[in-house]
């Protein structure tokens, strides 16, 4: 599934659900600063999240950096399609939000998010945080 | 052929003599006794036989002889006169005499046969018994308590005068029948008055009941009847015989008195739930406020470090500081946002009571605060710690917040904690005691208000949420919070966790 470059730099699709535009250039920034090359796909509701990767089976992201609070069908909706379709399941979904709420994070894991992070306030601590999910999915981790 | 048993005068005489009734025989005419037996003599006290010659008229106070001279003129034999009288010779108060004549042929002539009865006692419970009937009556006419009999034979019903009166009926326009009873019901009520009885008569047991009547004129008024059921021989019910009391006024009293307990209900069960609806309403938006809040505010710090980092050797060290100020500033309503979510938090989550073990919880409280414990080496002494019903996360975020303080605010000698608790009926109540340096009673409300602070950042860091929380969370628990101190003398926090949560 991933898309790599034969003996070359490794290219990883990552694909971001996020409304906000202030976040998503932050990510992109953050993404910036960190050692893996990516190719980053925004998509900005619920409902084209779950029409894109329904419709594009061929071209898979590695990664899905998902936030909760979507307009239209929200980021919960959204995992809860990704964990019950057979082609999905198995790509990685971390929930990227605001909400600390206890209740937003049981549910995140009862929908079998693979993990849940808040957003931290402070800039550095937010790039740290996204080379911490590339540093772990895609150097640590085995994925089929 | 028949055989004729001839028996002797003299058999006769003392079969007569030794016979227990009290007889005496006169001449119908000239009314001398001729004859008394044994017991005769001696219900008479007289010795007859010392006495020939003696007349009924001696004997008896009235002899009667106006029903005397009707057995003699009348033609059948069989007849008899009953009348009461008593002895001449009988002193007693209410003396009485039954006696019952009839007359008889023997050879030619006509006698008086006599049986006479002793019923001076029988007079004499029976006055007694009027006398006590009139007591009752009048103490039930007193009681305005109706009272009545229904022969279940005849169908037959007899009401006192009360019960009339409280049925406002006419002595004759009621039909005194069971069915003129029920009728007299209201009609909501009738079956299960029918029911009631019929029950009682079946099972045994006496019949209460309280049902609604309605007067010839419409009106309804409540009553309380009860009764009691006296059977036959062969088990069945013969009668009836119950009372009946008027108590529309204490079930009108009552109702009156109900309509107002409801109403009170009501209007508290409606206040409660405006309040409830209110406070759910405050915490929701405390949440959604400072959940909503961070959104922008992780826009202004972010992009501000972002600019920072990007272009700080383009800008003046003026900037710099600026731009510093302004992230610090971000930085710290980030937290205080994060204070009130937490503090709204303790309303909105759902309840999880179970039962707390609060030594282990303290043990647990201190090895979250180890670092700072150590620092200012503080000493604790644990008395012994009940198990309660509590949500665990909450208590442990009670007990954490009030140890750390005493921690926080020690004085110059080494700090020294005290935990102990003490159980009543209703609640636990915990004490947590310092040797620190105290706080003015004129800040004691104060200190348990939403970012409420005594003391400058510098002096000791904090956002003034802490003891917000805790009262929160004991106010959650069924319980009171207080504070007992003076400065320099240390600080004792009390609070209490009530024992009836589930």
């Amino acid at each position: 599934m991933m898309n790599r470059t034969e003996g070359h730099v490794t290219l990883v699709e990552i694909l971001l659900v996020e409304d906000n535009p202030g976040d998503q250039r932050l990510t992109r920034e953050a993404l910036r600063e960190g050692k893996i090359r990516n190719n980053l796909t925004i998509i900005e509701d619920g409902e084209s999240a779950i029409e894109y990767l329904c419709n594009n089976p061929a071209s898979l992201p590695d990664l899905i950096l998902l936030d909760l609070n979507l307009p239209r069908k929200d980021g919960r909706e959204v995992l809860q399609v990704i964990k019950n379709n057979d082609n999905l399941m198995r790509i990685p979904v971390v929930i990227l939000t605001t909400s600390q709420a206890e209740e937003d994070i049981i549910r995140a894991y009862n929908l079998r998010a693979n993990c849940y992070i808040t957003k931290p306030i402070d800039f550095d601590q937010f790039i740290k945080v996204i080379k911490a999910i590339e540093e772990f999915w895609f150097t640590i981790v085995k994925l089929p | 052929m028949t055989e004729t048993v001839q028996i002797s005068d003299e058999a006769v005489l003392a079969s007569f003599d030794q016979a227990p009734e009290a007889m005496i025989v006169s001449d119908a005419f000239t009314g001398c006794i001729v004859h008394a037996n044994r017991s005769a003599s001696e219900l008479c006290g007289i010795s007859f036989d010392v006495y020939p010659g003696l007349k009924r008229s001696d004997l008896y106070r009235s002899d009667a002889s106006d029903q005397i001279s009707r057995l003699l003129a009348g033609s059948n034999s069989d007849e008899t006169a009953i009348f009461e009288t008593s002895l001449k010779n009988d002193e007693r108060e209410g003396a009485c005499l039954e006696v019952k004549a009839s007359l008889v042929h023997n050879s030619g002539k006509s006698f008086i046969l006599e049986v006479l009865r002793d019923g001076t006692s029988d007079q004499l419970q029976l006055q007694d018994l009027r006398e006590s009937e009139d007591r009752l009556n009048e103490a039930l006419r007193l009681a305005g308590i109706g009272s009545w009999e229904l022969d279940l034979c005849r169908n037959r019903i007899f009401w006192s005068p009360e019960v009339f009166s409280i049925f406002d009926i006419d002595r004759e326009k009621f039909g005194a029948s069971y069915e003129a009873f029920l009728n007299a019901c209201h009609p909501d009520d009738r079956a299960a008055v029918n029911q009631a009885y019929k029950q009682s008569l079946k099972t045994g047991t006496p019949y209460s009941i309280d049902h609604r009547i309605v007067l010839p004129d419409g009106r309804i008024r409540f009553v309380h009847e009860r009764c009691r059921t006296y059977y036959g021989d062969e088990g069945k019910p013969v009668r009836s015989i119950g009372t009946v009391l008027d108590i529309t006024e204490k079930r009108l009293a009552e109702e009156e008195l109900e309509k107002y307990r409801s109403h009170l209900e009501l209007l508290v069960e409606e206040r409660t739930a405006a309040l409830k609806a209110s406070n759910e309403e405050l915490e929701r938006f405390a949440y959604i406020a400072s959940h909503d809040l961070q959104e922008p505010l992780r826009m202004v710090t972010s992009y501000l470090q972002l600019l920072e980092k990007r272009f700080k050797h383009l800008v003046d060290p003026d900037a710099a500081e600026f731009m510093n100020f302004a992230v610090d500033g971000a930085k710290r309503m980030k937290t205080l946002i994060n204070d009130l979510l937490a503090y709204s938090r303790i309303g909105t989550k759902k309840k999880n009571f179970e039962p707390v073990d609060t030594v282990a919880l303290v043990d647990e409280v201190l090895e979250n605060l180890e670092i700072s414990i150590a620092e200012n080496k503080a000493v604790f002494i644990r008395e012994p710690l009940p198990t309660v019903i509590a949500d665990r996360s909450q208590l442990l975020q009670l007990f954490q917040n009030i140890i750390g303080n005493a921690v926080k605010f020690h004085a110059e000698k080494t700090p020294e904690i005290r935990i102990r608790s003490e159980t009543d009926d209703a609640f636990f109540r915990f004490y947590i005691q310092d040797n620190g340096i105290g706080i003015d009673p004129q800040y004691f409300a104060m200190i348990f208000q939403v970012f409420q602070r005594l003391h400058g950042r510098n002096e000791y860091p904090g956002n003034g949420i802490g003891l917000s929380i805790c009262r929160k969370i004991v106010e959650r628990h069924g319980g009171t919070i207080g504070v007992e101190s003076e400065p320099g003398r240390g600080t004792t926090f009390i609070f209490t966790i009530s024992r009836s949560l589930k």
